[in-house]
């Protein structure tokens, strides 16, 4: 890379492309234009909508984006750290023909565009052969020659396209998954091809049933559709055999056991009548319902196993390099090679890579993502810090005292890991009816196959117990409860909704207890000004404007900064030119300002009391009104008296108010769990007509996971949030739910997660869940009176096996119908 | 009809090969990623370019 590169990336990261706000990459940066476009696909649009004179959709679309900050900014690493030996052997692995291989996630994946982009990497970096990027898990593998390449200049021409990389390894459990799911695909490949085939052979064996047919060709068709069975009851079917054993060994019928019975029978039953020349087979039937129930449980499997992609990208998304200091020397090293008692220095803007003390500087930290608290906390030496917390304002040098696993994120991680693997795999209602229902069947057949041996000799009696076992296949009984579950998930992400896994429709039918945090999930996340009142006898509304910037004007506090922007926006200026006033800041109370002409202070209302009983009546009463709303004023103080308010709150989200109340219309009990001060919190409580009593606040992410678990024991709970913070408490409840604003990495914690702004999707999410666990209710009721009816037929001897080798795809096809038409997350529905 | 007994096992054959492309489709990890070649066709190859 050349230095001219590396001054082109350290510009990329103040511009954001005008028309989409991704980062724009280096490479497209044109030092001449004042607007810049990360791709060209963007310029046009842009072009398109400002010729069109809609150019207002910019300013609209500022005020609605909601973007979460990306841990670390893209050039602001050298990534000399990733030549570590340690780390080459963590994360490289050598191909057969010579070449390495590499594995990266990567932010910011968005669209084609990106995809083309990244895949672009041989051309921007010598000695890579190639990059392929998965879109889904957000993941590149670039394939280099390590003689002509190493991997620092790799991730440098990464970075330089705009895309942080983080190394990434997926887990031992990851990769059997996956094998996995390669194997069950195979299985239910095979299947599928040979049910066809057998089905194709059968239309002319069941001709030949009707019309007759010459031995010789019925023999041959019979011989040909076993040949065609072969691999689907030795090869696809051998779960079924596995379960149904495993089952047996520790005592339980496992709804399996009727399965393998039918198949096994079936097959062998078919076998005999194939070599005696007798009419019966029922090869077709044996394929189709190997089909039919894999089909099922993949469509399951693939569910969960997003989940656990989604799952093991969050671990790499914690910093991996650090800045060790050895005398006057700086050096970036890989995180894991760091060691107590090193120093390592942290930069403004930088996410701590470790926990430790700090041993010199001040800063103020963003410790949001531990403790939700939004305001930043001040630090200097001799402080306790923790990794995953973001520096905000000054260099920090710190002595390390934990690292990556035993660092406190790093704890809390790993209990979100632990939790979601206790979580219970999925237990189906069939796996419940099951039992009772395997017994039934087995009993029955035993006892038909006796009744007709003595009554009609044992070639009847094969037949009878073979239509029963057939019949009752449970067929229809085992697609029930997946198609409808993955139905409903198809229909949730069509309305904005995900959901992860099966099993989580069924958790969310019983949830009668919900959470809420607060800050972000509530509320915007985002700090205004809601309103603003000035004095009558004050000076004029520009002069408490201009003064209020003025002395916010440096500002790092959220509140000071929102009133900063207000008063800015509401003057139409960009900026002010004040230089030389000296503020003051009183630690918890506000500013104050005794350089210029006049004496300011801004505060809050309880400190400037005693201006604001001497300020105007008017004036007092509309501050009163501000905290009659549940706001908190912010006071301006001129030469003792209180002059403006600004009304300083976090924004509610505006369908809130009515979706919480609905649920508690439905009889759900609603909670709000926040890190946050309580007076806040009980605000928020009040708008939202939750009693105080629901509302806890000031709840560190153990607290709150510990609170969730507390419930959990007496009902069941659902936690909705948006932060690291709440992803313990997420994992701990019975349904975690994350919110789009969130930060990528901590929704994979939740269950679902909800990808609209907004809380419309609530609504859908517990009524569609109901409706769901019904339309499973009904279609098993469906399957069940197709069983009972074709088994009483079959006992009584009225069903012979071909009648029932019909009935059984039939009633497989009423389950199918039923749900097609059936309207589980439908918008109409409220 | 007897042709029956060459065009059944021709017919098999021809899905046997099927099937064998599928397993060595499915070996190769073409069904891994469902998402990514979709978009990737999209891009323009250098060299279509006029």
């Amino acid at each position: 890379m050349s230095s001219t590169g590396s001054t082109a990336v350290q510009e990329a990261q103040s511009l954001a492309c005008e028309h989409c706000g991704l980062r724009v990459p280096a490479a497209r940066l044109d030092p001449e234009a004042d607007k810049q476009f990360c791709c060209a696909g963007c310029e046009h649009v842009y072009k398109i909508i400002n010729g069109l004179g809609l150019s207002q959709f910019y300013a609209l679309k500022r005020q609605a984006d909601i973007l979460p900050g990306s841990p670390v900014s893209p050039g602001t690493s050298a990534f000399s750290h990733f030549a570590d030996e340690s780390f080459a052997e963590r994360y490289v692995s050598k191909r057969s023909d010579g070449l390495s291989e590499v594995k990266f996630a990567l932010e910011g994946i968005y669209c084609a565009a990106c995809v083309w982009l990244v895949e672009k990497l041989p051309l921007v970096a010598d000695g890579v052969r190639e990059a392929r990027v998965d879109f889904g898990r957000k993941t590149v593998d670039v394939i280099f020659d390590s003689d002509q390449t190493e991997l620092p200049q790799i991730a440098r021409a990464l970075d330089s396209l705009g895309y942080v990389p983080r190394p990434f390894n997926p887990s031992q459990r990851l990769k059997a998954a996956r094998e996995e799911s390669k194997q069950a695909l195979l299985r239910l490949g095979i299947a599928g091809a040979c049910a066809g085939n057998t089905m194709m052979i059968a239309v002319s064996l069941y001709q030949g049933y009707f019309s007759g047919i010459e031995p010789k060709y019925q023999s041959f068709l019979q011989w040909a559709s076993l040949l065609v069975t072969l691999p689907v009851v030795f090869y696809s079917a051998v779960p079924f055999y596995k379960r149904a054993f495993g089952g047996l060994r520790v005592g339980s019928l496992h709804i399996d056991l009727p399965i393998t019975l039918g198949i096994l029978l079936g097959f062998f039953a078919s076998v005999i009548n194939t070599v005696l020349g007798m009419q019966h087979v029922y090869y077709d039937s044996i394929c189709m319902l190997v089909f039919l129930l894999l089909l099922g449980r993949w469509l399951q499997q693939r569910g969960l196993e997003r989940a656990m992609d989604a799952r093991s990208v969050m671990f790499a998304l914690s910093p991996t390099a650090a800045r060790r200091v050895k005398g006057e020397r700086r050096e970036e090293v890989y995180v894991e090679s760091l060691e107590i008692d090193d120093l390592i220095e942290v930069k403004a803007g930088e996410v701590l890579p470790a926990d430790g003390i700090v041993h010199e500087g001040q800063s103020t930290l963003n410790t949001s993502i531990l403790t939700g608290e939004s305001r930043p906390r001040k630090v200097s030496a001799g402080d306790e810090v923790f990794a995953g917390t973001t520096n905000l304002s000054g260099v920090l040098l710190i002595k390390v005292a934990a690292v990556h696993q035993e660092s406190r994120i790093g704890r809390i991680l790993s209990v979100i890991e632990r939790e979601s693997s206790q979580k219970s795999p999925l237990v189906q209602i069939t796996d419940r009816v099951g039992a009772y229902f395997v017994a039934v069947v087995l009993s029955l057949s035993a006892a038909t196959f006796l009744y007709w041996w003595l009554a009609a000799g044992v070639l009847t009696a094969v037949d009878h117990a073979l239509a029963l076992l057939v019949v009752t296949c449970p067929c229809a009984l085992g697609l029930a409860a997946p198609l409808s579950l993955s139905a409903g998930i198809h229909r949730a992400a069509a309305s904005g909704i995900l959901i992860r896994g099966a099993d989580v429709i069924e958790r969310l039918a019983k949830v009668r207890r919900i959470f809420f945090d607060k800050t972000g999930t509530l509320t915007k996340g985002l700090v205004q000004v809601k309103s603003f009142a000035t004095a009558q006898d004050g000076p004029s509304r520009e002069m408490v404007l201009r003064s209020a910037a003025m002395l916010e004007n440096s500002s790092q506090h959220p509140v000071g900064s929102a009133i900063r922007s207000f008063a800015l926006e509401q003057l139409g200026a960009s900026s002010l030119d004040i230089s030389s006033t000296e503020v003051e800041e009183v630690h918890g109370k506000g500013v104050v300002s005794r350089s210029g002409p006049s004496s300011l202070r801004m505060g809050s209302v309880p400190w400037l009391r005693e201006s604001l009983l001497k300020a105007d009546p008017t004036f007092a009463r509309s501050v009163d009104e501000m905290i009659a709303r549940g706001e908190s004023p912010v006071l301006l103080e001129i030469d003792g008296r209180a002059v403006g308010a600004f009304s300083v709150g976090d924004i509610l989200r505006s369908d809130a108010s009515q979706v919480l109340s609905n649920l508690q219309n439905k009889g759900y009990r609603i909670e709000i769990l926040s890190g946050d001060i309580s007076e806040a919190v009980e605000k928020l409580a009040c708008e939202l007509g939750i009693s105080p009593e629901f509302a806890h606040a000031e709840l560190s992410p153990e607290e709150k996971r510990d609170f969730v678990l507390d419930a959990q024991a007496a009902s069941r709970t659902a936690m909705v949030g948006d932060g690291v913070n709440d992803a313990a408490a997420l994992s701990a409840a019975e349904v975690g739910i994350g919110m789009s604003s969130g930060a990528e990495a901590c929704l994979d914690a939740a269950d679902v997660f909800i990808a609209r702004n907004g809380f419309e999707a609530f609504a859908n999410l517990f009524s569609g869940a109901e409706a769901t666990m019904k339309l499973i209710r009904r279609n098993i009721g469906l399957s069940l009176v197709y069983n009972v009816l074709g088994a009483s037929g079959a006992v009584l001897g009225y069903v012979s096996p071909l009648v029932a080798a019909i009935l059984m795809p039939i009633s497989s096809l009423s389950v199918v119908l039923s749900t097609v038409f059936s309207r589980t997350f439908s918008k109409e529905k409220h | 009809m007897d042709i029956i007994f060459v065009l059944l096992p021709f017919a098999l054959i021809l899905a046997g090969i099927a099937a064998g492309g599928y397993i060595w489709a499915v070996k190769r990890g073409q069904f891994d990623d469902l998402d990514t070649p979709p978009l990737r066709m999209l891009a323009d190859e250098e060299d279509s370019k006029s």
